[in-house]
C-alpha cells in the first residue's frame, strides 16, 4: 500500500518531534562521564550471524581452558576472569577467538557439542546448556592482539575488550566502567613477565 | 540534487532536489509551469511532485539568508528549510557541477549531510551511508580535508552526537545481520565496507576538531 504524501507542514512537525527526542538521546549519552572518550572505539561484533559459533560445553568449562591453552585468545567475559578482574555475564559461557579447526578437533575430542551458528548470544534470553563461544580467527578476522598471562592464558588487551564489548552488547557505559576498574590493573599484574618489585608492583 | 551524481540509477522511485526555498517563494508559478510542463502532477501543501512514471521528486530547502529550520517556498508550495543543509552549502568544497550543467552536493557535503541528519525514523540508514560514501572516497584527493571542514562548521556536540550515531549504527547492521540466515550473509563486505567507513571517520578525529 502506497503511503500518503505528507504536507509539508506534517514533515516540518516530525522534524521538530525528532529534534525533541534527539536532544533527550544526547543529554543521555552526555550524562556519562566516558562518552567523550568512547567516541574513539571503532565496534567489532564478537558475536556475529555467518561467523561466530556456538558450542555447548560437554565437560567441565576447566577442561575446555585447559585444553584451549595455548590456542585460543580468550575476550569479554572469559578474559575478564581469566585476569582476575570482574566478569560480565553470568551464563558461564566461554568466549574465544579460535581456529574454527581447533573447534572441530574440541568436538571430536568429545568435550563439546556439534556447533552451530544460529541464535549465538553473550546474554541468553532463553536457559540454555553453558557453551564454548567464538569468534572464527582467520584471514578475515585479521590479527587479533594478546597478552599472555602468566598463567599461560592469551587474552585481548583492554583496548581490544572495549571494542569487543561495545561491538556486541552496545554501547554500556555501565559495564565499561566496571571493567574498567579492574581489568587494566588486574591485566597488568596477571600478564607474563611481571615481577614483584621491592618498592611496589611494577609490570616488567 | 542529493547524489554525487546526475545520472538516475535504475530503479530510482525518489529523487530530492535541494532548493533556495527563497527564491521558491518568488518564482512559484514559474516553477510549477514548468513541471507541469514536464508531465509531473504537484501535491498540494507538499513539496512534492509525480512524475509520469510514478516517480516522486521533492524539494527540500536551503537558504542563503539564515540558519533556522523552518518552512520557506510558497503558499501553494512549501519546502521545509534545514539549518544544515544551509550552513553546508554555504560551505567551499559543498558542490561540484556534474557534466550536464548542473549542480550536486559534493561527496564530502552528502556524507556531512547523512552523517548529521536528524529524523528518528530512518536515522540508521543515513548513518550507514555516510559510512559507505567515507569509505568509498575516502582516497579521492581533497575528499577528507573537504570533509572534516565541512564538519567544522558545526558545534562540537552535534558532531559528537553524529559520531556516536554512526558507531550505533554499525551495531544495527550487526543485529540486523543476526537475523538473517546463512543464505544471506552476503552481507558480510557491506558490514565490513561499514567498518572501515567508521574506522576512517573516527581517524579524523572529528569531534576533537569541530568548533
Amino acid at each position: 500500500m502506497t503511503r500518503p504524501v505528507l504536507s509539508t507542514a506534517e514533515r516540518f512537525r516530525r522534524h521538530q518531534r525528532d529534534l525533541v527526542a534527539y536532544r533527550q538521546r544526547s543529554l543521555f549519552r552526555r550524562s556519562h562521564e566516558r562518552f567523550r572518550r568512547d567516541l574513539a572505539i571503532v565496534p567489532f561484533p564478537f558475536v556475529l550471524a555467518g561467523r561466530s559459533l556456538r558450542a555447548p560445553l560437554w565437560v567441565p568449562a576447566s577442561e575446555v581452558l585447559e585444553a584451549l591453552r595455548t590456542e585460543a585468545i580468550w575476550t569479554l567475559d572469559t578474559a575478564a576472569r581469566q585476569v582476575g578482574a570482574s566478569g560480565i555475564s553470568r551464563s558461564g559461557d566461554l568466549m574465544a577467538y579460535l581456529p574454527v579447526a581447533v573447534l572441530g578437533e574440541l568436538v571430536a575430542a568429545g568435550q563439546v557439542g556439534p556447533p552451530t551458528g544460529e541464535a549465538i548470544s553473550i546474554d541468553p534470553v532463553a536457559p540454555r546448556p553453558a557453551s564454548l563461544l567464538i569468534h572464527p580467527m582467520d584471514d578475515k578476522t585479521g590479527e587479533i592482539p594478546a597478552v599472555r598471562l602468566t598463567s599461560g592464558f592469551r587474552v585481548v588487551p583492554w583496548e581490544r575488550l572495549l571494542r569487543d564489548l561495545f561491538g556486541t552488547l552496545g554501547w554500556r557505559p555501565d559495564l565499561m566502567n566496571r571493567l574498567e576498574a579492574t581489568y587494566p590493573a588486574a591485566l597488568a599484574v596477571a600478564r607474563e613477565g611481571f615481577k614483584l618489585h621491592s618498592g611496589g608492583d611494577l609490570p616488567e | 540534487m542529493f547524489s554525487a551524481s546526475e545520472t538516475l540509477p535504475a530503479f530510482t522511485e525518489d529523487v530530492d532536489v535541494v532548493v533556495d526555498a527563497d527564491w521558491v517563494a518568488g518564482h512559484e508559478d514559474e516553477l510549477l509551469t514548468v513541471f507541469q510542463t514536464l508531465g509531473f502532477s504537484h501535491l498540494p501543501g507538499s513539496p512534492t511532485f509525480i512524475g509520469p512514471a510514478g516517480m516522486s521528486l521533492d524539494l527540500v530547502g536551503f537558504s542563503a539568508v539564515d540558519r533556522i529550520d523552518r518552512i520557506g517556498g510558497g503558499a501553494r508550495m512549501p519546502v521545509m528549510v534545514f539549518a544544515d543543509l544551509s550552513t553546508l552549502l554555504a560551505s567551499p568544497g559543498a558542490v561540484v557541477s556534474v557534466p550536464g550543467g548542473g549542480l550536486a552536493l559534493s561527496p564530502a557535503a552528502l556524507a556531512a549531510a547523512k552523517l548529521l541528519t536528524i529524523r528518528i525514523e530512518k536515522g540508521s540508514k543515513d548513518k550507514l551511508q555516510g559510512l559507505l560514501l567515507i569509505e568509498e572516497h575516502a582516497t579521492t584527493p581533497g575528499f577528507l580535508a573537504d570533509f572534516a571542514g565541512l564538519l567544522r562548521r558545526f558545534e562540537p556536540d552535534r558532531v559528537e552526537d553524529a559520531v556516536a550515531d554512526a558507531q550505533a549504527s554499525s551495531m544495527s547492521l550487526t543485529n540486523d545481520m543476526e537475523r538473517l540466515s546463512h543464505q544471506e550473509a552476503g552481507y558480510a563486505d557491506f558490514r565490513r565496507a561499514i567498518e572501515r567507513g567508521l574506522a576512517i571517520l573516527l581517524a579524523q578525529n572529528p569531534a576533537e576538531r569541530s568548533e
